[in-house]
């Protein structure tokens, strides 16, 4: 049974910093790496388990901190989620339900609330998307170049260059705040489109022994809500037909543009170290959604299901905060992002933060205090709550929900919500969703509102 | 689109409608200079497909010794108007994977206006012998051992140009990739003539390479002179082209007007 009380819940939110303005031991405040790639599967660390990517560089990310097992981004596509990263709000608060759309005016984004409150100088390099993909200016930061929409295999590299470049001339002794912003994996989205047509064969016919077995949820329940199956419908593999072994060469694909992100992940490590800024940076990496990788036989984003909302979360500072430490139970969002900075930082976090600061969690010097999380799907069209157990799905307009009991069955492959048996618990769930959405300050006009704020108590 | 980039694709799309004229006594194995559009698609046959950058190769055979030197300059235009520049001049040995022997590499980014962004210009010195890769950078030195065979995603386009089709060409080899990140595991695994259509005049030398960290590479050889016409890899094809330059500049200039624009509204 769920036994999250609205009054404990709200209690945690936004809760400020548990330090002042010096590191955990007293040193100064660490500079901040945050590193972003984009439609990231979480499962394609090698040193994490992933068997079908070779990733050094973050493999070195995982054994010199932390990596959170059950981490989910705010919404599962690129412009939403990236407003909540940055800002610690829900999608649907800053305006940002779809992508392409700015930063809902009066909330601040992590540079200029850091330019604000701190000494730190903030720069941001590469895919921004809000609302643009790539912008010469950005609110609150400076911005080193590099980005070319949709292909990430010729700008990641300029990314990293001018990362590196901005390591090694850098003689401020003030604390930066760097965001490394990649597009990659997300090229795989133009493989999709140029591979859209099964070609029958293998067109690279070499690779037949290196190709990934589909996984064990590769089928899907035909009882989905509406959302799922136009999303699987109107995308390549239903279009295109594909076959089990054009599937595998997707995921082949896929995991190749994971290993080139990674390459250029690496350069940017690789510089810190050289300058000796290892040991006084916090690094944190994650990506902004997920990605299919043939799970319920979806590629891209957009959905509900764990491929497409839960992301690679890595934490580290090293000499400060424990190495080589695994966190598969506890609940991490997007939106802890910002209160989590600021609390390294020392600073507190904007008004108004739906996450919470990582640092106690890390440390172990207090309770972590979040026991669910919300998930929007784009366009304001569904829910997902997610609690340690159990994930309720909700979609506006259908009457058909989901419900996963992710213990037994994380692939969720059997969907619950039907039982009676569970009825009490899924009750508990919405309740959660209906406390979590009256806290909201949602922006005007965001598409199906009365599905979430104005539901009248079940 | 739905099928992967090849000549016959980049000429529907109206990327590729002629290749430039080859010297009659061109030589892959002496000096050369070939000029490529690096192009970008993706995947629309509508929109979103453009020339963004130039990559310009020269190979001069070393008067001494048995290498060549090699120059690379890329310059590439990003959505925002900034352009990177590399400039690399490194000396490599005339073998099969044109190894690099020692290079110095350049880089610089403009801003949308044109001005060089200081702070952000760099110059990196390498060298690859006695098993191991030194590079330097200013006063520090990393030091890398590295053992097998090894080559430039720049050179390996040279290279492509002197293989022996009817030779053994297998064999795993590392590609140090814009002489700044190492991509293992690397392999040419297929060699073999192939029909493009009407638009290069005859079959093409298609040369495969496939690995980790790269989605496979086809290199497309003019089978007489052995001149690399055209590279393709996922959404990126390199297009033999003399008038690149222009094709970049105009997609500068549209950025910069566009930049104008927005600053009016």
């Amino acid at each position: 049974m769920i036994e999250v009380s609205r009054r404990r819940f709200l209690k945690a939110v936004g809760s400020l910093p548990a330090t002042g303005a010096c590191g955990l031991t007293g040193r100064a405040t660490p500079n901040i790496l945050l590193i972003i790639t984009d439609q990231q599967h979480i499962d394609t660390i090698s040193a994490l388990g992933c068997r079908y990517s070779r990733t050094p560089a973050m493999d070195e990310l995982a054994r010199r901190g932390a990596s959170f097992h059950n981490s989910y981004c705010a919404d599962p596509v690129c412009s939403p989620s990236r407003s909540a990263i940055f800002t610690g709000r829900m999608p649907s608060e800053t305006d940002v339900a779809r992508n392409g759309r700015p930063i809902y005016r009066g909330i601040p984004n992590l540079g200029q609330w850091f330019r604000e409150k701190s000494r730190y100088e903030t720069y941001y390099a590469g895919k921004w998307h809000l609302p643009r993909t790539y912008m010469a200016e950005i609110p609150g930061f400076d911005v080193l170049p590099g980005g070319i929409g949709g292909q990430g295999n010729v700008g990641d590299s300029c990314v990293s260059r001018a990362c590196e470049d901005f390591l090694w001339e850098r003689s401020s002794s003030r604390p930066f705040l760097l965001v490394a912003s990649f597009l990659q994996p997300h090229d795989i989205c133009e493989w999709l489109r140029l591979n859209l047509r099964d070609p029958g064969a293998l067109p690279y016919p070499e690779l037949a022994p290196q190709l990934p077995e589909l996984p064990p949820n590769f089928d899907y329940e035909p009882f989905e809500p509406r959302h799922l199956q136009r999303l699987r419908q109107s995308n390549e593999p239903a279009r295109g037909q594909w076959s089990a072994e054009h599937w595998r060469y997707y995921m082949w694909s896929y995991y190749r543009h994971v290993e080139m992100v990674d390459g250029e992940v690496g350069r940017i490590l690789q510089a810190l170290e050289d300058t000796g800024r290892l040991s006084d940076t916090l690094v944190v990496f994650t990506s902004d959604h997920g990605e299919g990788l043939a799970r319920h036989q979806m590629v891209r984003k957009s959905s509900s299901y764990e491929e497409a909302v839960k992301v690679p979360f890595l934490i580290s500072w090293p000499g400060e905060l424990p190495e080589n430490r695994q966190e598969p139970e506890k609940l991490v969002s997007g939106v802890d992002i910002v209160p989590t900075l600021c609390d390294f930082a020392g600073i507190p976090p904007p008004p108004n933060q739906r996450g919470w600061s990582l640092r106690n969690a890390l440390t172990g010097k207090g309770e972590h205090p979040r026991e669910m999380l919300v998930v929007e799907i784009p366009a304001d069209v569904g829910r997902v709550v997610r609690t340690p157990g159990y994930k309720y799905v909700t979609y506006a307009g259908d009457t058909l929900d989901q419900f996963f009991d992710m213990q037994r069955d994380p692939g969720e492959t059997h969907n619950l919500a039907a039982l009676s048996g569970v009825a009490a618990v899924i009750e508990d769930h919405r309740r959660l969703l209906r406390e979590w959405e009256q806290m909201l300050r949602p922006a005007p006009n965001q598409p199906h509102a009365d599905a979430w704020w104005r539901r009248p108590p079940g | 689109m739905a099928e992967p980039l090849t000549p016959t694709l980049l000429a529907r799309l109206g990327a590729l409608d002629s290749l430039p004229e080859t010297p009659p006594d061109f030589d892959p194995a002496r000096s050369w200079v070939n000029k490529y559009l690096i192009f970008t698609c993706h995947g629309y046959v509508e929109s979103g497909n453009q020339g963004i950058g130039v990559l310009r190769l020269e190979r001069e055979p070393e008067e001494r010794g048995a290498g060549f030197l090699f120059r690379v300059r890329q310059r590439i235009v990003h959505d925002t108007g900034h352009v990177h520049e590399i400039e690399v001049l490194a000396r490599c040995h005339a073998d099969r994977l044109a190894t690099p022997i020692e290079w110095r590499l350049l880089s610089r980014i403009e801003d949308p206006g044109g001005r060089e962004l200081r702070g952000l210009q760099s110059e990196d010195r390498g060298s690859f012998d006695a098993g191991k890769i030194v590079v330097k950078r200013g006063s520090a030195e990393r030091v890398r051992p590295w053992k097998g065979p090894l080559t430039s995603d720049w050179g390996l386009m040279e290279a492509v140009q002197r293989l022996d089709p009817g030779a053994d060409n297998s064999g795993l080899f590392s590609l140090l990739q814009g002489f700044a990140v190492m991509r293992s595991g690397q392999e040419i695994v297929a060699v073999r003539q192939e029909r493009v259509g009407e638009v290069v005049g005859g079959p093409l030398l298609r040369v495969t390479q496939i690995g980790r960290g790269v989605l496979p590479y086809d290199y497309w050889l003019l089978p007489g002179p052995r001149r690399l016409a055209i590279l393709t890899t996922g959404a990126r094809a390199y297009i033999l082209d003399e008038r690149a330059d222009e094709a970049v500049n105009r997609r500068l200039r549209a950025i910069r007007a566009r930049n104008r624009r927005r600053r009016h509204d």
